[in-house]
């Protein structure tokens, strides 16, 4: 039997996803034994025409030639699997669906007129079906080994949807919404960098986030930014009260629930209520 | 295995010989079990209390204290005090060393066209684990009722448990989260011990609790002088653990099992539920919690798989999900879930409450929900039902 073909395909992101794949070390050539990589721009290959079995897509829509690219991506493969934040939400750059884009054009590029994209940037599933979305900011190499030799065994990937408390208990990490940690500031007091111990406890976004990325920031005693998007059934508003309980104002709140997947409604639900109390959240 | 088991508990009944020793024959002790097992104890670590390897008594956290509310966690040092053991529990106790948060399972693996299993029992070396407290001992016996049921013992726990050395500590003060006295399970250990200590201010009160720890001890009577308990030394022990019974958290002095059972529509559940984050913290801290999820993990050669348990959750989604039917969905019926099975059909399945009076559950939930409040309002006289 032919190996199967594989594709890595980017569109409006960091590149950080596809980093995932490099990042699997000697297992990516235990995995070049088993599949076919026929197109991976940032590894040398290049054929995105070719038919492919598995279509792995980082990166969000934000160009008219994006939505052209991506349905014939779609004709082409027999599963098309989003990879990441961006292509699973939108992104970082989802934010300035809640700004005015045009004006950020204006202000920040001296020559606008060559910058064509679309008023939103979206994820893929906008545009065309999605047979499975792999979450994260980026992705890691142990998700792309689980899916790929769960698919390659004809398996439904598992990949959690559990929140990331208990992926973070699990490891003995220490609630950072718990024990009185919270992070030196910088602040700049004339002209100098001045170090400013806060007590109190940090504004973690783990308790409404998806497990997957191992506890990464917790583990070094830094709150969770969300990275792996809504676990399920989150409790976005619970969380807001909590943390404006521990003194946290509604701002910096919701600057945290939508750095990362802003594009999610119940997440923007909850920003605009926390303006309502606060004006001028972005 | 079992004879093991079973010789601990016969040993309980022997003579406890109780002796004084100095702080700094602690030091001994140490390296006497270090001889023979991993040694863990309550370090300072990451701003809490965490069980790690030691060998030197500095390790240990001389002088600090914990200060726990709902929601809150904070270690307060005194460089003037000399207790080892003033600090009560961090996040968890003996429960990791024995049901393990991940462990491997089995691997399976193609050979010859065959599929071929092998379990990975453990083969490390025997734990000593010291600074157990009362709620931590209730809670190990109530794990063992649950992996250690007669004809269905859990092998993977067993393997850990059985040479399990305890050097429990009792409670010389209590936090504010700790209700204890109130479940009926401390601040006195009892039982199921090898060795125990009672910090006083200048010694140590160490007594034994079985063959293991009555043979330990006869190796520390040659190398330390093991002095008779004076009154006064027992008159402090007492006034020890008095102060350490000052609890201002108690349970419902109400039938608490039946009157859960018959309050499932109570309009708390839903009050619960708004600040609730459905994050599952208490029951990853919960000393007697026993859920568990398992899942496989396939190499990229499809030749080989390993199979590994991991703690699970009742507030998780995916333990609730049973033939592509999801039959809890709302964060109401997670923590009701919780909390009646805790206080109300555990007394069904082992004969009491699965709550040992830790207060873990209070301290480390993120929502600053405290179980012992919401069980006085649950549990009132005249109780309020939605429909």
């Amino acid at each position: 039997m032919d190996k199967p073909k594989i594709a890595i395909h980017k569109f409006a992101s960091c590149d950080g996803c596809q980093l995932a794949f490099l990042n699997m070390g000697p297992e990516l050539l235990e995995l070049a034994a088993m599949v076919n990589i026929v197109h991976f721009v940032e590894a040398g290959m290049v054929a995105p025409q070719e038919e492919v079995d598995i279509a792995f897509i980082e990166g969000s829509i934000s160009t008219e030639e994006d939505i052209e690219r991506i349905k014939f991506i779609r004709k082409i493969s027999r599963q098309v699997i989003s990879l990441g934040a961006c292509a699973s939400s939108g992104g970082l750059q989802a934010l300035r669906n809640l700004a005015d884009g045009e004006q950020w054009l204006t202000e920040l590029y001296p020559e606008p007129q060559y910058i064509q994209s679309l008023k939103n940037t979206h994820p893929l599933k906008k545009y065309i079906k999605v047979d499975f979305e792999v979450w994260g900011c980026p992705v890691n190499a142990g998700q792309i080994k689980q899916l790929i030799s769960s698919l390659l065994l004809g398996a439904k990937p598992q990949q959690t949807r559990d929140r990331l408390c208990l992926e973070c208990k699990r490891q003995q990490r220490v609630c950072t919404l718990v024990v009185k940690n919270r992070v030196v500031k910088h602040l700049v007091v004339k002209h100098l960098v001045v170090k400013q111990q806060e007590t109190g406890q940090q504004a973690c976004l783990g308790p409404i986030t998806a497990a997957g990325c191992g506890a990464l920031c917790p583990s070094v005693g830094r709150a969770c930014y969300g990275c792996y998007g809504l676990a399920d059934n989150p409790e976005p508003h619970a969380l807001s009260m909590r943390l404006e309980g521990l003194g946290f104002i509604g701002r910096e709140i919701a600057q945290k629930l939508l750095m990362i997947h802003s594009y999610e409604e119940s997440l923007q639900k909850e920003a605009q209520q926390l303006s309502t109390k606060q004006r001028d959240i972005l | 295995m079992l004879t093991t088991m079973l010789t601990k508990t016969l040993t309980k009944t022997l003579t406890k010989t109780y002796h004084a020793i100095t702080k700094n024959d602690l030091q001994t002790l140490l390296d006497i079990l270090n001889q023979s097992y991993q040694c863990v104890g309550p370090t300072v670590s990451e701003q809490t209390l965490k069980y790690s390897s030691i060998s030197k008594l500095s390790q240990l956290p001389l002088g600090y204290i914990d200060q726990q509310r709902p929601g809150e966690y904070q270690l307060l040092h005194n460089t003037d005090s000399k207790d080892y053991f003033s600090i009560t529990t961090g996040a968890q106790g003996v429960k990791p060393w024995l049901f393990k948060a991940q462990e491997k399972l089995w691997t399976v693996s193609k050979q010859d066209g065959r599929i071929q299993f092998n379990s990975q029992l453990t083969d490390e070396k025997p734990l000593a684990i010291m600074g157990l407290r009362s709620c931590d001992m209730a809670a190990l016996k109530l794990q063992d009722q649950h992996f250690l049921q007669q004809q269905f013992q859990d092998p993977y726990y067993a393997g850990h448990r059985d040479n399990l050395f305890i050097i429990a500590v009792n409670c010389h003060r209590s936090t504010e989260t700790c209700f204890c006295v109130s479940t009926g399970d401390g601040p006195e250990i009892k039982e199921a011990y090898d060795l125990l200590l009672t910090e006083l201010e200048h010694d140590f009160i160490i007594q034994s609790g079985s063959s293991a720890g009555h043979e330990v001890l006869a190796i520390l009577a040659q190398q330390v002088t093991l002095t008779a308990v004076t009154e006064q030394q027992a008159l402090e022990k007492q006034q020890r653990l008095n102060a350490a019974a000052q609890q201002s958290r108690t349970l419902p002095d109400r039938p608490i099992a039946q009157l859960l059972a018959h309050r499932l529509n109570h309009q708390q559940w839903n009050n619960i539920a708004e600040r609730c984050l459905s994050c599952g913290n208490c029951t990853m801290v919960c000393p007697s919690c026993f859920c568990h999820s398992e899942y496989d993990e396939p190499e990229l050669d499809l030749q080989t798989s390993h199979h590994f348990r991991q703690w699970d959750s009742c507030f998780a989604s995916e333990h609730s999900y049973i033939a592509g039917f999801h039959f809890r969905k709302e964060t109401r019926q997670y923590y009701r879930q919780w909390l009646t099975h805790k206080f109300a059909f555990w007394h069904e399945q082992y004969g009491r409450s699965g709550c040992t009076g830790c207060g873990r559950c209070i301290s480390w939930c993120p929502a600053a929900i405290d179980v012992t409040e919401e069980l006085a309002i649950l549990c009132q006289e005249t109780s309020c039902h939605v429909d």
